[in-house]
């Protein structure tokens, strides 16, 4: 008898909440995510700068498409595993948008504690993201006349400047991370980034079937 | 006037910008695991995480200086303890104590019995001979040199080894006397 008791509150609290039965437990977890620790920025930082002084002037020193890919594939890596994370206790997206609208504005704000600026698309699958003060470029400079050719879109356009190339890398990593939050959520896309206009930057997420021809011409290659 | 006084490392911490750790940790770990399958060898990995430690411990020690308005320390075993009471705290947000000093007072232990870098962390089987922190030892290593100290920074304990804390053991090797390129005008 006592049993049958305890499970009556149990579904009367399932019925009056708009969540799953889970909510309570998933409210603690929300608990404990609350009291995350942190560091100093300048420690991200400088793992970034030294995974791109590394990839580029040492392990793939005269391959920049390779070390390229690994930025991104690190980026992967860190996304995916931290869009599991800020996801654990929400509903499912009901569909692309509303998975985009939460990296632009939760995800966003989890690692740089501001939103995206602007959200932008065609309907037909591409999304431009964009942050008009991001903070991994805020002490990034470039010569000017490198500004037009700033995209990482080509990178035989992007050779022919030493100091867009250097920025470029630096972006491929939060593009891998973009890539691997949507990738987490059953969205796989390409993502390139444009920073024709510094230090804004401009994210284009391009979601797109796999068997779609059309693709964004470059699309950083998956790990 | 007297000299603008030392911040202790929970004042510094509290006022620089600061990110959640998850996104440090998880880049951290993501690196290594790349490292690893591009080097493929333990050894190669465990060299290149302490250059890149090395490298950065180059600059971030000019930001540690100027935030932490310490004074010059008097010998070693004063810079080990701002290390580990201003230094840890100030980037990593904790702290570590140091002991197991030597005679001549040129050799001690770090003990750090929390880190960051470690959390959601365990070392595969084949990943034995990895030292997973070495980034750290590398940032003390390059840190100390530009303070004209020539050290050797290796672990003794690893948690991710099933060592209850993280010991790391710094040697000092020479001190080199700071030498101007210039005379000064007498």
């Amino acid at each position: 008898m006592k049993e049958v008791l305890a499970i009556v509150p149990y579904f009367v609290r399932s019925r009056g909440s708009p969540y799953s039965p889970f909510t309570l437990f998933r409210s603690i977890e929300r608990e404990r995510e609350r009291m995350v620790r942190e560091v100093a920025e300048s420690c991200v930082e400088s793992l970034l700068t030294e995974i791109v002084s590394q990839y580029c002037n040492g392990i793939y020193a005269n391959k920049p498409d390779l070390a390229a890919r690994r930025i991104e594939a690190i980026g992967y890596q860190v996304g995916h595993q931290l869009s599991e994370r800020y996801t654990m206790e929400r509903p499912r997206f009901s569909d692309h948008l509303e998975a985009i609208k939460f990296i632009c504005k939760d995800f966003w704000s989890e690692l740089f504690k501001k939103q995206i600026d602007n959200l932008k698309t065609n309907h037909k699958g591409t999304f431009v993201l964009q942050d008009n003060k991001f903070r991994w470029l805020s002490r990034v400079s470039i010569a000017p006349s490198s500004a037009n050719s700033g995209s990482i879109q080509d990178p035989s356009a992007m050779a022919e400047s030493k100091e867009a190339q250097a920025t470029g890398m630096y972006l491929y990593f939060p593009c891998g991370i973009i890539r691997g939050a949507l990738s987490n959520l059953g969205i796989p896309c390409a993502v390139s980034a444009d920073i024709s206009n510094l230090p804004a930057s401009m994210m284009i997420t391009k979601k797109q079937p796999i068997h779609d021809p059309t693709g964004l011409s470059l699309s950083p290659p998956s790990n | 006037m007297a000299p603008v006084a030392p911040r202790s490392g929970d004042a510094i911490f509290a006022s620089v910008e600061r990110v959640n750790s998850e996104l440090f940790t998880l880049t951290y770990g993501a690196i290594v695991r790349q490292l690893l399958t591009d080097l493929e060898e333990v050894d190669e990995v465990n060299k290149q995480l302490d250059q890149m430690g090395y490298n950065i411990g180059v600059r971030l020690v000019d930001e540690f200086l100027a935030k932490s308005n310490v004074s010059r320390c008097v010998d070693f075993k004063e810079t080990t303890e701002v290390i580990a009471k201003v230094g840890f705290k100030m980037f990593l947000g904790v702290t570590a104590s140091v002991t197991n000093w030597d005679a001549d007072g040129t050799s001690c232990s770090l003990i750090l019995e929390d880190n960051p870098l470690v959390d959601f962390v365990e070392l595969p089987d084949t990943c034995q001979g990895l030292y997973y922190c070495n980034i750290i030892s590398g940032v003390i290593r390059g840190a100390l040199e530009m303070v004209s100290m020539k050290t050797e920074v290796s672990w003794i304990r690893d948690m991710l080894r099933g060592d209850d804390v993280f010991e790391l053991h710094v040697k000092l090797l020479k001190q080199v006397p700071e030498e101007y390129p210039y005379k000064d005008d007498e």
